[in-house]
């Protein structure tokens, strides 16, 4: 294919800004798919994802596009995810291509995310084209989007004014697109170098990998390497989606397309890895590749014991298509048999947790998040725990170092005062304040992950009222003082409740935390004792008084359906509560930690 | 098997403000009233007769239609079941909506037990919750029924009432216990969605009693009211051989039929039960002949949960060679291990061949019930 009529080019945006939106009318307007067969953001193909206006997993598109100039090109189009969760993903998916659209609410303006894809973007060296959508909406500001672009180096006339949704300005994108993203370097000769950007399970092909050729080429029947992970395949196909699977002859420098491999697992195929022929492998692979650490951390328990095994299925099953999620089998002594689990961030464990209990249909108990925790101990022994419960005794523990992050926050400047009052209360680190634009502002902290697990997107949000975006990215592991609170009911320490905190915050949370199970906790038929404990020493306790009362005192009428269904609706409740001991406690009770504001 | 037959009835002058039901106020003597017994009256025709174990006239308010509508429903009742001599035929009364000749009329029909809905015996009480009578009027009515010959009245009372305190309900017992009726039932009040106090409740005017308070004035009733009466269901009081009959037929899991606007039967494996809103319903009626709307085919294991929360209600509670007859299986082969869980909790004991709730049990009676639903 001739090189000089390709471009690959991907969508960054920060999230709701209409990027999904506008992949389709691409599509549309390249007839990839009659308009009247298009269901809304056809890439997002989990329905969960549709409904949460979120793209997990990216895949490329190749389109075929007959511009003004009189010519054919080749588009790759590259769907990025789109969440902070997803950086090191979306930095892989930006080094496939040459250009970016960067889309702007016309309402929003920029926003976090917005920036970080842009700095992204930069990084990867592409060429980016200023997008300023949704400017049919009646509260849409295109001039104001555009002076926020102008201050992040962009010219006012190299903005497209864009309707994704009302298909204007889509053919001024894809001429844009010809002119402003430069044709990929194409060098054939070279030994193979191709970059995986994203892969995803099929039941009856087994793994699909996105990848983009960089050098030299690869076609069916080829023995390759993936240079990271040492895993040798035999490619099986390689093609491109129009969006329908199309099998290609082979694929060479410059081009996107997939490769299926007779690979079982998604885990086998690292984003960011480089493929090359095992027979004439390259001397270096491509650089920047990652190892992907979980950050986010917790516990799932089946409510009913003997669903273990339909936890346990459900998990691989999820594993097949999300090479991120980690878990290991682990055993509490108040919970029974479960799995902790290793997420990205906070948004995919949410995500991993909701399609168990919708599509797996497992009613499970989720323990409260946290992260990992490197521990030194007396011996001089490094440890992580990313189970609060398996903290050492104190006595043995040397320091303790947590995870840190850089977050940045835009904001109009109305709300500086609170949003900073929440970083320092999250013991955040201030470090700058930058003025976006006049009425924008970024400011900078570094925090303890381990705050921002508890309660701050939801704090965040509300404290400015909805107007405040977030993004962050890992910094390192420092040392903190930090104490292991253990919690006790009915004298009985249950570990899933256990949780890892600041001293100096110790007490309030403990208090806290034990209020809050009081009221969560139903009264049983005895009187139950909640004290929280730091070692052997008891800093805060709760009673909740026995039950009273559960009668249906009137039963006129023989209406005994009704009455039935009173009775088992109550039963379904109770199921669904853990049994701890002899405690009933429900799912809330283990997420209560993150309600403590502090 | 002789059935208990239900009539619904269900206007009322005016609507409480506790009250959850499809009731309706109404006109006295308005046309929608006669429209209404137009259809019950059609459906008793057109149901399949018998013999009859009881009658009962609920709602809403019978008493509210007046004598004359009750005495005509109870004619083509006649007809069409036979009423065999002294069996119970009971009418709901509110004070203040009987007509004068109301008990004298209901006599001579052949009705033997009114259930009077007195609620409280104090005026601040009754106004609370939003009755249209005062005290003084429920005990003038309680003297007419008596003085018409009835020797078979039962007085409803509730309690936790907000603001209630543990001393007025000493009283209420008092106060009942005064008037010497045959047969009390003692409702705990709830506060239900859809009624005037959940309103309140939401808007933070008003605050639900305490569950230890309203423990404590259950007990109490039962205390008090054991000198004079026997308490033989979990909210029923009565002078020994004064049970309602009609109502033991639901706790017995015997049949009954019922007639008028959400009145549910059960005959046999099967329960189905009529549109609920009166106008619906008349409509129905009127129509196709039937205004059933939703039928159930009672399976095994569900005449198997029913029988243990319905019956676990009397104080006697489950006779298990009685119940095995029944189902022609173990009682405790299948739930053995319920019963000794609850039996440690102190909620159940198993005395004589008989399983009941114990004291304890009684106001926490739905811990019991869900494990066997």
């Amino acid at each position: 294919m001739d090189a000089s009529r390709v471009r690959n080019f991907c969508i960054i945006a920060h999230i709701d800004h209409g990027k999904s939106t506008l992949a389709d009318r691409i599509l549309e307007q390249t007839h990839a798919i009659a308009s009247r067969n298009m269901k809304a953001q056809l890439l997002d193909s989990m329905d969960l994802e549709r409904e949460r206006g979120i793209t997990i997993k990216a895949k490329a598109v190749r389109l075929n596009y007959h511009a003004k100039d009189g010519s054919d090109y080749v588009f790759n189009l590259i769907d990025t995810p789109g969440h902070v969760d997803f950086t090191y993903e979306v930095s892989k998916t930006l080094y496939a291509a040459e250009g970016a659209l960067l889309v702007v609410d016309a309402s929003q303006g920029v926003e976090a995310q917005t920036l970080a894809n842009l700095h992204l973007a930069l990084d990867a060296n592409l060429s980016i084209i200023p997008v300023i959508n949704k400017i049919d909406l009646p509260s849409a500001q295109p001039e104001k989007a555009q002076e926020q672009l102008v201050e992040l180096g962009f010219l006012p006339e190299e903005s497209i004014l864009a309707s994704a949704k009302e298909g204007i300005g889509i053919q001024e994108i894809l001429e844009a697109v010809i002119k402003k993203v430069p044709p990929p370097k194409s060098d054939q000769a070279a030994p193979l170098r191709a970059l995986v950007f994203d892969s995803v399970y099929d039941v009856y092909r087994g793994v699909i990998v996105f990848f983009r050729v960089k050098e030299g080429a690869i076609k069916k029947g080829d023995r390759i390497l993936m240079m990271r992970t040492a895993n040798e395949f035999e490619v099986l196909e390689v093609g491109v989606f129009t969006p329908e699977m199309q099998p290609a002859d082979s694929l060479s420098a410059g081009e996107v397309g997939y490769l299926i491999a007779n690979i079982k697992n998604v885990s086998e195929v690292k984003v960011g890895d480089t493929v090359t022929l095992a027979t004439n492998p390259a001397a270096e692979p491509l650089p920047g590749y990652k190892e992907v650490k979980p950050m986010v951390f917790c516990g799932f328990y089946p409510v009913i014991p003997n669903e273990y095994g339909i936890l346990k299925d459900a998990l691989d099953r999820l594993k097949l298509n999300d090479a991120a999620l980690l878990f290991e089998p682990e055993s509490s002594s108040a919970l029974g048999f479960g799995y902790r689990c290793g997420f990205l961030g906070l948004l995919h464990m949410e995500i991993i947790q909701e399609r168990l209990e919708r599509e797996y249909n497992i009613d499970m108990i989720a323990t409260s998040p946290n992260v990992r925790f490197r521990v030194l101990n007396n011996a001089g022994e490094e440890l992580e725990v990313d189970n609060p419960a398996k903290l050492p005794d104190p006595g043995s523990i040397q320091k303790i170092l947590e995870p840190f992050i850089k977050a940045q926050i835009i904001m109009p400047p109305d709300f500086i005062g609170p949003i900073m009052e929440l970083c320092q209360g999250k013991r955040g680190i201030y470090k700058n304040t930058q003025y976006v634009t006049a009425n924008r502002v970024l400011i900078s902290y570094e925090l303890p992950l381990s705050e921002v697990v508890f309660d701050f997107y939801d704090r965040l949000k509300s404290l400015s009222k909805g107007y405040a975006s977030f993004d962050y990215e890992y910094l390192d592991f420092r040392e903190s003082d930090l104490v292991k609170m253990d919690i006790l009911v009915a004298g009985e320490p249950v570990d899933a409740l256990s949780f890892v905190v600041h001293k100096d915050k110790a007490y309030y949370k403990g208090r806290e935390l034990v209020t809050k199970l009081r009221e969560i906790i139903p009264r049983q038929m005895f009187e139950v004792a909640i004290q929280a404990s730091i070692g052997s020493k008891i800093v805060a306790r709760e009673t909740i008084a026995p039950l009273r009362k559960n009668v249906i005192a009137k039963c006129y009428g023989g209406d005994i359906t009704r009455k039935r269904k009173l009775l088992e609706k109550q039963k379904e409740g109770k199921k669904r509560m853990k049994k701890v001991g002899k405690i009933d406690l429900p799912q809330e009770a283990f997420l209560a930690i993150l309600k403590i504001t502090d | 098997m002789k059935a208990g037959l239900y009539l619904h009835i269900p206007f009322c002058a005016a609507k409480c403000a506790y009250c959850s039901f499809d009731s309706i106020p109404a006109e006295k003597n308005s046309p929608a009233i006669r429209g209404y017994f137009e259809a019950l009256n059609r459906e008793i025709e057109l149901s399949p007769g018998g013999e009859a174990g009881s009658v009962y006239f609920g709602g809403g308010t019978p008493s509210f239609a007046g004598a004359e509508l009750l005495c005509g429903t109870l004619e083509v009742l006649r007809e069409k079941y036979a009423l065999p001599q002294g069996i119970e035929i009971t009418v709901e009364v509110n004070p203040g909506t009987a007509e004068k000749g109301f008990f004298g009329k209901m006599k001579a029909a052949g009705v033997n037990r009114i259930s009077l809905g007195m609620q409280s015996g104090e005026d601040k009480v009754l106004k609370y919750l939003g009755r249209i009578h005062s005290n003084s009027e429920t005990e003038k009515c309680f003297k007419e029924a008596r003085e018409a010959g009835f020797a078979n009245i039962n007085l409803d009372l509730m309690y936790g009432i907000p603001g209630q305190s543990l001393e007025d309900i000493e009283r209420e017992a008092a106060h009942i216990l005064g008037l010497a009726p045959e047969h009390v039932s003692g409702y705990c009040l709830s506060i239900d969605e859809g009624t005037g106090f959940y309103k309140r409740l939401k808007q933070g005017e008003i605050d639900e009693v305490p569950d230890e308070l309203a423990s404590d004035m259950y007990y109490l009733l039962k205390d008090r009211f054991s000198s004079r009466y026997s308490h033989y269901e979990l909210s029923n009081f009565a002078v020994p051989g004064k049970e309602a009959v009609h109502n033991q037929i639901y706790w017995n899991y015997n049949d009954y039929l019922g007639f008028g606007a959400g009145a549910a039967s059960k005959s046999g494996p099967e329960r189905f039960s009529n549109e609920n809103d009166p106008f619906k319903y008349m409509e129905l009626i009127k129509r196709n002949d039937s205004a059933i709307l939703f039928k159930e085919k009672l399976t095994e294991e569900t005449q198997i949960k029913e029988t243990v929360f319905l019956g676990l209600r009397l104080l006697c509670g489950i006779d298990l060679a009685g119940w095995k007859t029944r189902f022609g299986k173990d009682f405790l082969f299948l739930f053995g291990k319920q019963v000794e869980t609850l039996s440690e909790l102190g909620l159940l004991e198993l005395k004589d061949g008989y399983l009941r709730l114990t004291r304890e049990g009684l106001f926490l009676s739905n811990e019991v019930f869900v494990e066997f639903v």
